[in-house]
Formats: structure tokens, sequence, C-alpha cells
């Protein structure tokens, strides 16, 4: 079961349709803030399904939802370096590390890394970061 | 061609970049008159309540990073003193010391237990010797009763936890069921246990997350339902006060929001169904034409203007026939949900490090959550987390924001003496039962490692398995990592670094020849 037909059913809020011009205007200025682009596999999602706001879980999209926008929570939240926040649950968040092409699940408070995931694995990091019933 | 609202959003701030502190009007405001500060913070909306703490702690930040003697420092000693205020009012306060860190094993337990799901493990993360035992099982080989869970020190750390000791049967019938061996459970790692749960739950094959509790047991949702019970009234009232932009709450948004988290233990306001709460014309007239039969409710009976019964009202929505009862504002139009509050669960004392004297499962106990509204949550509970980092381990907790009062249940605002909700979810019997096992069930994770590490060096020899490389380094790795503990027994590796040491001299001797 891909992550898509996980969240089929359940009463998620999304956010708006993907425009390109904002997937383009989020790419540009993540790199402006010394970060790096969105992985491929995650603008694929994005195409899907621009952010979620479900049960306490956030996936980050681009969106004008305050909530879930990508480049307002990049500024705002505490994340480890060389990392781009995809989103978050209670406990951890779900970043990008750029340096190493991975997905990984790191712990809010102290930044350990609880669990990694290649590119291609990114149902595997989205639905661990989706851990809510 | 005209630019989208997303590219309007960011290109504007871009163009300002203003981005420095002090340029904030509101801030300059506080500082120009500390002294009604909490006044002036109090009546601020809590988007603006939260940026405001953003900026101070930026201007400590940015002071502790580079330390001056000149305006820096004033301006960061009197953001201290304005953030000690806010802690004042939010009844926060920094915890420091007495704290311990968790394995990451003992973490990602808490955070199961707390959701009450489970997720596939990849094939790399489990051990070799659990995959050696899963691909020479026999389906139905041994009995359940062979199945020994707590001959698993492995299991025992899942043990202190009550919802992992209630799914022990369905566990013991899944390894009876695939015939792994037995002798499997005293090797087997965290990881591996996870992917036995995983199984044991999973629905479908392809699955990548599975429920190994009912939606209904899990931590968050028994949670809501307990606030329902001892402080249903109390929490009703502190929604009906709130106002968005200006305007209370609809009562019956609120009263369908309460009875969802009552009924169900959900405070997902997507799923939010609001309902009327008196009979009016539209809802007699969609009374009459429904089917209705199982409901005991004869339409006729019904006036309008008279209250529609709880049970009526959870009778539709449980048959799904809610629309006939939903309510509408004067336009017709389905009633907002604004003004709700959006909340995530925050652990009180932290998920990462818990008291010594108390069981990890502690953390997960019904005092320690409090539902916190998300912007707080992100941009005032956790902003204060610091760690301090040895050689890339984590050393000590330097400083963490804490709840002082453990009654607290939920924080809608920074002011807790109205935003917030108090009752003592543990003082019932059968909390102390649950306490009471927890404690008897206590484990040491270190000491099961390395219970778990002699068992290897056991099992390895009785089934004569050759080990590859990949275990004798994780074996090392394991042991450097437990030896940096202070609960290293030194004689109780003894055999574990033999059967290292000599599986390292046979593989070596094999590849020399």
């Amino acid at each position: 079961m891909t992550f898509t037909e996980l969240i089929k059913d359940k009463n998620i809020v999304k956010g708006e349709i993907l425009e390109s011009e904002a997937l383009i205007v989020a790419q540009k200025v993540l790199c402006n803030m010394g970060l790096d682009f969105i992985p491929p596999s995650y603008a694929n999602f994005l195409k899907y399904c621009n952010g979620i706001k479900y049960n306490g879980v956030y996936l980050l999209g681009a969106t004008v939802d305050d909530d879930l926008d990508i480049i307002d929570k990049n500024e705002q939240m505490d994340k480890p370096e060389n990392s781009i926040l995809l989103g978050y649950n209670e406990f951890d968040l779900l970043c990008y590390d750029f340096k190493s092409k991975q997905y990984k699940i790191i712990d809010r408070s102290d930044f350990e890394v609880m669990d990694t995931y290649e590119e291609n694995e990114i149902d595997d990091a989205l639905s661990a970061i989706f851990a809510v019933q | 061609m005209a630019r989208g609202k997303y590219a309007k959003k960011h290109y504007r701030e871009l163009e300002n970049n203003v981005n420095n502190n002090m340029a904030s009007p509101l801030l300059v405001d506080f500082f120009d008159d500390s002294y009604s500060f909490v006044d002036k913070f109090k009546a601020l909306n809590i988007d603006s309540q939260v940026e405001i703490v953003r900026l101070l702690h930026n201007i400590i930040k940015k002071e502790e990073q580079s330390p001056s003697s000149g305006r820096g420092r004033l301006y960061a000693e009197e953001a201290r003193y304005l953030l000690g205020n806010i802690h004042k009012l939010t009844g926060c306060s920094y915890d420091q010391n007495n704290f311990y860190p968790l394995a990451k094993d003992e973490k990602r337990l808490i955070r199961m237990e707390c959701y009450g799901t489970i997720n596939r493990r990849k094939d790399d993360e489990l051990s070799f010797l659990f995959k050696y035992f899963r691909k020479k099982a026999i389906p139905n080989k041994f009995d359940t009763t062979a199945y020994h869970l707590l001959a698993s020190p492995s299991w025992k750390v899942f043990h202190q936890f009550e919802s992992f000791r209630s799914i022990e049967p369905k566990i013991r019938r899944y390894l009876h069921k695939s015939g792994i061996h037995p002798d499997a459970l005293q090797v087997m790692t965290v990881s591996d246990i996870c992917e036995v749960i995983f199984q044991t739950f999973k629905k479908n094959d392809n699955d990548i997350v599975a429920n190994f509790l009912p939606k209904s047991e899990s931590i968050r949702s028994k949670q809501n339902k307990a606030i329902m019970k001892y402080a249903g009234k109390e929490f009703e009232n502190l929604l009906m006060k709130r106002t968005v932009d200006g305007e209370k709450i609809d009562e019956r948004v609120v009263k369908s929001y309460c009875d969802m988290m009552r009924r169900y233990g959900k405070d997902d306001i997507n799923s939010l169904i609001v309902t009327e709460r008196y009979y009016n014309k539209r809802i007699l007239d969609n009374l009459a034409s429904a089917d209705l039969n199982g409901s005991g409710i004869d339409v006729s009976m019904l006036n309008e203007g008279t209250p529609i019964a709880q049970e009526f009202i959870d009778y539709l929505i449980d048959t799904g026939k809610a629309d006939l009862i939903i309510a509408l504002d004067a336009e017709g139009n389905p009633l907002s949900k604004k003004g709700l509050p959006v909340k995530q669960y925050h652990h009180n004392h932290s998920v990462m490090l818990a008291s010594k004297e108390d069981t990890i499962a502690a953390t997960n106990y019904p005092n320690n959550g409090v539902d916190v509204d998300v912007r707080i949550h992100q941009g005032y509970m956790h902003l204060f987390d610091k760690v301090l980092h040895l050689n890339g381990e984590i050393e000590q907790i330097a400083a963490r924001l804490n709840i002082q009062n453990k009654n607290m249940r939920v924080m809608l605002g920074f002011d807790v003496s109205k935003d917030a909700i108090y009752c003592d979810l543990e003082n019932n019997r059968e909390f102390r039962k649950r306490k009471a096992k927890d404690l008897k069930c206590k484990v040491n994770y270190f000491d099961m490692m390395q219970k778990r590490l002699q068992n290897e060096a056991k099992i390895i020899k009785k089934h004569n398995i050759e080990c590859p490389r990949s275990y004798v380094h994780e074996g090392y790795r394991c042991l450097k990592e437990i030896k940096n503990t202070e609960d290293y027994n030194k004689e109780a590796m003894r055999e574990v670094e033999k059967l290292l040491k000599a599986q390292y001299i046979s593989r070596k001797k094999g590849r020399d020849k």
C-alpha cells in the first residue's frame, strides 16, 4: 500500500492544488535560505497532496495555508543542519538531508535520527511521520 | 501573467527583506514599557503572542552566540525578563538535571504506544539471527505455549508498557503460526519484535503501517475521553468563551465537538459533524421522510423547539444518517468550525528524558499528557529545549520548559488562569493498579541488551550458526555502546567478547585461506 492509498479514506485537510509556479517559488526561497531544492519524490507527492493537516500531523507544501507553508515552517522551526523540514508530528520531524540525499525521522527535542529512508522510500518515510491511526 | 497567491506571499517577503528583530513595532512597544508588558501581552491574539516569544528568544540566542557588552546585552537582559514573565503566565519553568537519556529503542516504544501503530521495519534493520530463524521456520511446528515471551530480553523492554502486555497472546499465536523457533525469542532485537508485531497486526501484505491497538485504545483517544469524563463541562465552557473575529463559536459547534471527544475520543476537526441541538421544521421534514426503523423514535410525537435527545443524535451519527439533523447557518450553509482549537499532545516530562526512578511507561501516563494549542506547542513549549551534545552523543539535558501543575490537561492559550483545564486523571484504582504492574515490569534497557548479547553467544553455539561479518561488527558496536554506560557488566560480557573474537578469527582464517 502506498502512502497516498493509506490516507485516501482519512478526513485530512489538504493545501490548495499545487501550482507549478508555487513549487518554483518554494524551491527558490528555500535555496535563498541556504537550504536546497525540495527532493523530486516529495515534489511529486505535493502534486497529489500539497500539504496535509491531520490529527497533530503536518506535511508541508507550497501552499498559502500558514500552518502548512514549507517556507514559513523552515524559517520558524528548529531543525538539524543541511536539512529541509518537510513535516512533523508531536514527537518527530520529517526532514530531507540534502547532503546524504535521505529522508530522516528526527526527534524534535534532541535531533536524534530515529529512522533513515532513501529517496525512493518516501512512502515509508511519510507513513512513519504520519503515525496516527 | 499575474502572480499566484503563494508567489505573492513570498515575493513580498523577499522584497521587503525585513528581518530585523527590533524592527517589530510590537516589540519596540514592549521594550519601551516593560512594566505593563503582561497586560499588553495578554491582550494580543495567540499568533502575535507566539511571534513575541520568538522574537524575544531570538534576541537572547543572538546575544548568547556573539556576546556583546553594549546594547545587545541590555536587550538580551530585558528579553530574558520579559520571557520570565511569560513563563509565569503559562505556569512553566525550566527543568534541569535529574534526567537521563533514553535509548533510541525506548523512545520508539513510547511513540508506538502513544499512537497504537507500528511501522514496517526495513530488512536491514532486522538482526541476522532473526532472519536466520525466520528462514528456517516451519509453520505450526511449535505449540503456542513454547513461546515464553519473557525469555526474551527485548520483549521485556516492551513488557513495561500496558499496551504491549495486552497483545501478548496475539504475538504468541503469530509466532506459533509462523513456526519461528522459540529460541529466537532469546536473541531477537527490539526491531525484530517490532517486525513480529507488524506482521501480527497488518491487514494486507503490502501494508506499511499496522494498528496494534484499536483506535479507541490509543493514548490520545483515551486521554480525550478521560478529559471529557472528568472535566467535560469546564472544557465546554472554555470553548464557549473563545472568540473568532470577535464572535463566539456557535454553541452547536462546541457541543458537537465535545460529543465527538466524549464518545469517540477524537478531536479531529475535519471529521466533526455539527448537528442541530433542537428540532426545527427542516429537521422534522427530513425525519418524516427518512427510514428510521430501529431508532425507537416516533417522528409524529416530535415538536419544533424541543431538544434532540443525545441518544438520537448518537444513533443518527452511528448509522450514517447525521445529514438529517446537520446544523446550518441562516443562509443554509454548514456551520463554520473556525475557532475550534487545533491541539497537539504534549508530553510534559520529556519523551526522550525520563526520571531514572520512573518506568519509561510513565511517559505516556495520563497526567503527563497535556493537549496544547498547536501554535503554542511548536512556538513556545519546544522553543526552549536544550540538549548538550558531546562527541555527537547526548550528554545531558541543559534546559526544558515544563508545565509545573501536573493536573493541567488542556492549554489553549498563554494565560493558564483562564485558558487551561485541570484535572487529575491518575487518582483512580484502575490507574494505581496499572502503575503497580508497570513498576513490577520495570527493566533496565542496557541490562537487557547485555542479556541478549549473552544469549546470542549461547544460541549461536547451540544451533551451530555461522555469523556473517556484519554480525561481528554489529556485536562490537553494541559492546562499545554498553561500555559507555554505567550499566556495563564486564563479567557478563566476557563470553560475548570471546564469541566475537572467535568469530572474527574464524572469518579472518577463512579469508586468509
